[in-house]
């Protein structure tokens, strides 16, 4: 059965990126616009693994992670920053919050199949 | 003062930064370069010329009587000659309409902001679209010639198999030829072993006829013999006539073998004449279409192995695409480090708004600030700069009647 990945992120263009480094090769992907429905998302679906974006509007990053770690459905499932972001300060906040990675855009796509395969086979 | 400079000229160049952004819609990432590194210098010369100016040029002259604002000491540590709280407010007073130009701006700037995102966004979404489009298109047609060319190059059926078949019926081909031959051969011995066959038997006869003729001969002499002795000889030549009749019999019949013989070799040999030129003619076809097929296995070879070549160039292009696809992905979510840069611009020069508002010297009258006159102002100093319609709707303005002033009714013109 494919593994199942939600991708967060404001930009459009982002989530359609990841969508088609992902889907090619076998994963199944779906998306949300920010944290608020990322949480959403989650709540009625169970996902392999979530790529989340830092900067977006009405719910961040941060946040999310925060809000989908309460989750006891995603307490384990690992989760990846994929950000223009790169301070170390941030990146010790988002693994003090339990992240399994954090991606630095602009991505290259073997990077992220790398990464995706390392976490969910 | 040294601080109220610092904001002001911060303020300043940041607003250059954001227009140059504004122009690079227009004008390409090129003169956007360009033009975001003037503020850049704008902001650090002033940064640094007022303070060697302070330290190199001598202060004006004045009376004591005197004290202007525009005073500048020696020695920065040295005390201010006017209270710095009155000196602050006066600049305030001073600069209260540039002030208020850039409070009205900030939003105009915003909007600006927000209008380069969405358009970089969607520019670069459906950007992303096509070329994934293309790139699948690429992938799919790489697949049905993948397909078509494999089954025509490989598989019993294919063209290499042909070529193969053709060889293989050029083998047989040779057996046919070399079995003809042989058989042409066959019948030139039988030929010449039938000639003399022919000649012996026709020896024979002649033989057999010598001997017919001999006792012929003799029975004429016994037949005169019996005559002479008699009555006694009369058995005699009864015996005698009857061995002239079976030599006169033998002979005859020796001469028409003679004859048989003769008619026979010469139609076996007129058949064998015949046979030999159909074997003849086989073989000359059967070597005519050997060295066809063989021509047409030597000039389909090539053709097989160009098509086999076709399939490879196919695959290579497929790979270059993909290499192709992974840098364009890379190249795409820039549109999003831009993004980020400009939500930062805003942040910066709202903080600097904050600042110059809530600064405890203030005493701008934010109505006034905020009011019509200066709004009005603000937004037609903007306008200088608008060329592109969706900037006019930042201030509120539909392009639609400024249409005959600023945009021609048709997008391309001959003069």
């Amino acid at each position: 059965m494919a593994k199942k990945i939600l991708c967060i992120d404001d930009s459009p263009t982002i989530r359609m990126l990841v969508r088609k480094t992902l889907e090619p090769v076998g994963y199944q992907v779906d998306d949300a616009d920010d944290g608020s429905t990322g949480l959403t998302k989650i709540q009625s679906a169970v996902f392999d693994m979530i790529i989340v974006d830092v900067n977006m509007p009405i719910m961040n990053g941060f946040d999310f992670v925060t809000a989908a770690k309460k989750n006891p459905n995603f307490a384990k499932t690992p989760i990846v920053f994929l950000t223009t972001e790169s301070s170390a300060q941030k990146k010790e906040l988002g693994k003090s919050l339990g992240v399994s990675g954090w991606m630095v855009k602009p991505f290259n796509p073997d990077d992220l199949l790398n990464i995706v395969k390392m976490l969910v086979g | 003062m040294h601080i109220f400079r610092l904001i002001v000229t911060t303020f300043l160049g940041l607003s250059l930064a954001l227009l140059s952004l504004i122009l690079f819609m227009n004008l390409g990432i090129g003169i956007f370069s360009m033009l975001s590194l003037v503020p850049l210098v704008f902001f650090v010369v002033l940064q640094i010329i007022p303070a060697k100016t302070v330290s190199s040029t001598p202060p004006p002259e004045l009376s004591p009587q005197e004290p202007t604002i525009l005073e500048t000491p020696k020695n920065p540590s040295m005390e201010p000659l006017v209270p710095e709280t009155q000196t602050i407010g006066r600049c305030y007073d001073i600069l209260e309409e540039p002030l208020a130009l850039l409070e009205n701006l900030f939003p105009v700037l915003e909007s600006l902001s927000s209008i380069v995102s969405k358009k970089i966004e969607t520019s670069a979404q459906s950007l992303g679209q096509e070329v994934f489009k293309l790139s699948d298109s690429a992938q799919i047609l790489n697949e049905e010639i993948d397909k078509t060319l494999k089954n025509f190059t490989t598989g019993e059926h294919s063209l290499s198999g042909a070529v193969l078949n053709l060889q293989q019926k050029m083998v047989l081909m040779d057996s046919l030829f070399k079995v003809f031959e042989k058989l042409k051969s066959g019948f030139n011995q039988s030929l010449s072993s039938l000639k003399k066959t022919s000649s012996t038997i026709h020896d024979f006869s002649e033989n057999i006829s010598d001997l017919a003729d001999q006792t012929n001969i003799l029975a004429i002499n016994a037949s005169i013999e019996a005559a002479r002795v008699g009555s006694a000889g009369k058995g005699f030549a009864v015996i005698a006539n009857q061995v002239q009749i079976l030599s006169k019999q033998s002979k005859s019949l020796a001469e028409k073998m003679a004859v048989l013989v003769k008619d026979v070799v010469q139609t076996t040999e007129k058949s064998f004449e015949n046979n030999n030129l159909s074997i003849s003619e086989a073989i000359k076809q059967i070597s005519t279409g050997k060295n066809d097929m063989g021509d047409l296995v030597q000039s389909l070879g090539p053709k097989v192995e160009q098509v086999q070549e076709s399939v490879y160039a196919s695959h290579r292009m497929v790979d270059t695409v993909s290499k192709g696809l992974k840098e364009i992905t890379v190249t795409l979510q820039f549109q999003d480090i831009t993004k980020q840069i400009l939500d930062h611009v805003i942040s910066i020069l709202s903080e600097i708004r904050r600042t110059i508002l809530e600064s405890p010297q203030n005493n701008l009258d934010l109505e006034k600030i905020q009011g019509e006159p200066f709004k009005t102002k603000a937004h037609e100093l903007a306008s200088q700069f608008f060329t592109v319609e969706d900037e006019w709707t930042t201030v509120n303005v539909d392009p639609q009647h400024l249409k005959n002033k600023k945009y021609p009714e048709k997008s391309v013109e001959l003069f």
